[in-house]
């Protein structure tokens, strides 16, 4: 995040060949964006600021107003409400064909009765880049992508992967300063998936490029974002690094979307000198400081939870502690899933290294523990 | 799933009920002698020769020739222009549009005959290349309609939202992008156009004059006073020509992708 916070241009000749411009990637500004069809509110007053170079991504689940706010930005929907700001300049107004930006779909979206080179030399024709000057800017682009001499192809000749790697080269080859990405990966495997999104990352960085993606994948969303905007129902929850929204979880619906994770809500109580949970069952202690009167959550993530069987003491001091009955055992390759049906009635999620024996069985009852330190009070809950 | 032999028999059965009068027609048109008798007798094209060189067959056959290439590239303009409306228009439900464009698959043809020889009278437009050519614009404008809005369905529409965010207008994306992308549809349906019209007798007789005749109004009137093999030579070039016209229609779109694919 470093190298991309400053927003500087990396110096010296990038290895794409593909020279940034000067001051490369733009710095986007979304004022107040509200976008209603009929009585929903796709997006509802969305404000973030993405600086030049920035990887944000946009994640959501189907219906949180991330593609209609992706659209929003390149122009294809007009907002009822608020700005797009593309380096000062509002271009909310602007055309789409005039606001000179990258983008790539979902599906592609190659011109199929278009050689591969004619594709990716569209954007430059169309930006008036004379004749001479696009053969090498284009041969350029595709050799980025690691398609050089793919140019006299048709597209329908590639695979979904180098069909996306095209989408990408036409989508760069005019430098813009914005790229944007509509669920970029989804239609590739889960191996081409993974080498795509690293490729994507090492060219955006490369290039200086500010990039907006859109994606349902937190997976993808942790690994290749520098800010991640988190939007349910249209509203943005919660806007930060990846490292913030894993670790800081805002709201349950950042903890609930973010990897998995276990929340316990109640009131909370104080014990002399500690707050807890005061629920039916188990003690959950509230870390920090001592909070107020009122509800809480408190989330903990499946990796911090330990097991042991029913009836010992706990294996430390000041542990939290939660009974259930063990109800699937599940084997992961690397880690283990213990599922547990918890006294409260909740299922919870136990992330436990797949090499050391498990202390139970299916069946079993157990006490979850977990150290009060390692879970996260989601503030404004209380 | 493979088809039995039963399956098998009926449908070469029911084939050659379709097929069969149509080859006994090409089979009395190379007869030798001068009676339409099946089976010929003996084999000659000297029906053809006569056809070919009787300066009446010639001029009707190009007037149809000329009627038919104007009707399907008249029926190509509108009924593409049509496809677009349908799909794409802002301002009149599709449903509208689609039920306009086929209209003319559905008008009886003699009605539609009458209603083209009186506005015709009215407007002074009669027994020309231009007035049937527009007539059979109309009966063919449903092929092409059909079969580009089918296309036109098939168009991604982020593949257009990709070049209008690589720079292009819309006016631009339709050139470059859309129309090239419908072009072979709309072909298609010109193709259909033309063969309609090519063979079209019941309006063609209505527009008719002493001088501008087609080839079917022409055969028609030779009918009427007899029989001669000339008619079946006529009838047979026709039928070839409607079916050189179905193969380009049918293996033309497998043909151009072998040609683009060696250059």
């Amino acid at each position: 995040m470093t190298e991309t916070e400053t927003g500087t241009a990396p110096t010296g000749t990038p290895p794409t060949g593909i020279a940034p411009r000067t001051g490369s990637g733009a710095r986007v500004e979304l004022a107040g964006i509200v976008k209603t069809y009929g009585d929903v509110r796709a997006v509802d007053d969305v404000s973030l600021t993405v600086e030049p170079g920035q990887f944000l991504t946009l994640l959501g689940a189907s219906g949180s107003g991330k593609t209609t706010l992706l659209r929003i930005i390149a122009g294809f929907v007009e907002a009822d409400g608020g700005r797009v700001v593309l380096d000062g300049r509002d271009i909310s107004q602007v055309p789409v064909h005039r606001r000179e930006i990258g983008m790539v779909f979902q599906n592609y979206a190659l011109f199929p009765h278009l050689s591969v080179a004619a594709n990716v030399a569209f954007p430059l024709e169309m930006r008036r880049v004379r004749r001479r000057d696009r053969a090498a800017l284009v041969e350029r682009a595709l050799e980025a992508v690691q398609l050089a001499g793919y140019g006299r192809r048709s597209p329908k000749e590639l695979s979904g992967g180098q069909q996306q790697r095209v989408a990408l080269a036409r989508a760069i080859v005019a430098r813009p300063p914005l790229l944007l990405m509509d669920e970029p990966l989804g239609a590739l495997d889960r191996r081409l998936r993974e080498a795509m999104q690293i490729e994507i990352r090492r060219l955006s960085r490369e290039l200086g490029l500010t990039v907006i993606n859109v994606t349902h994948d937190q997976e993808e969303a942790l690994t290749m974002s520098d800010r991640i905007a988190l939007l349910a129902g249209g509203r943005l929850v919660q806007y930060g690094t990846p490292e913030e929204l894993y670790g800081l979880p805002n709201s349950e619906v950042t903890a609930r979307f973010l990897g998995e994770s276990n929340l316990f809500r109640g009131p909370v109580r104080h014990e002399g000198s500690e707050a807890v949970l005061a629920l039916p069952h188990g003690r959950i202690l509230v870390p920090g400081d001592a909070r107020g009167e009122g509800e809480a959550v408190v989330v903990v993530r499946p990796s911090a939870i330990r097991i042991r069987p029913a009836g010992t003491g706990p294996s430390r001091p000041a542990v939290s502690e939660m009974p259930g009955v063990v109800s699937a055992d599940i084997y992961a390759g690397d880690s283990r899933k213990v599922l547990v049906a918890g006294a409260d009635g909740a299922e919870l999620v136990v992330r436990c290294e797949s090499g050391a024996p498990l202390p139970c069985a299916v069946g079993d009852e157990v006490v979850l523990e977990w150290d009060a330190d390692s879970c996260h009070i989601i503030p404004g809950a209380a | 799933m493979r088809a039995g032999p039963g399956v098998r028999v009926f449908a070469c059965l029911v084939a050659l009920v379709f097929v069969a009068p149509t080859l006994i027609v090409a089979a009395t048109a190379v007869t030798s002698g001068s009676m339409v008798a099946f089976p010929p007798n003996g084999f000659s094209l000297r029906w053809f020769e006569e056809v070919l060189t009787d300066p009446e067959w010639l001029t009707a056959l190009g007037n149809s020739v000329q009627v038919g290439l104007l009707a399907a590239v008249l029926a190509m303009v509108a009924g593409t222009s049509l496809a677009f409306a349908a799909a794409r228009g802002r301002f009149l439900p599709p449903s509208l549009v689609t039920g306009l464009a086929v209209l003319p698959m559905t008008v009886p043809l003699v009605v539609a005959g009458i209603g083209f020889y009186l506005v015709y009278i009215r407007v002074g437009l009669s027994g020309s290349v231009l007035s049937l050519g527009l007539a059979h614009a109309v009966l063919g404008l449903p092929f092409v309609f059909v079969n580009v809005l089918a296309a036109l369905t098939g168009v991604d529409r982020r593949v257009e939202e990709a070049a209008r965010v690589s720079g292009a207008t819309e006016t631009v994306t339709l050139l470059r992008i859309t129309l090239p992308l419908v072009a072979p549809a709309a072909l298609v349906g010109g193709v259909l156009a033309f063969v309609s019209s090519w063979d079209e007798v019941v309006v063609a007789l209505f527009l008719n004059t002493p001088q501008f005749r087609t080839l079917p109004v022409v055969m028609w009137s030779q009918v009427r006073s007899g029989v001669e093999p000339s008619i079946s030579a006529v009838a047979t070039l026709i039928t070839l020509v409607s079916l050189v016209m179905a193969a380009l229609v049918l293996l033309g779109p497998a043909l151009l992708k072998r040609i683009r694919r060696r250059t």
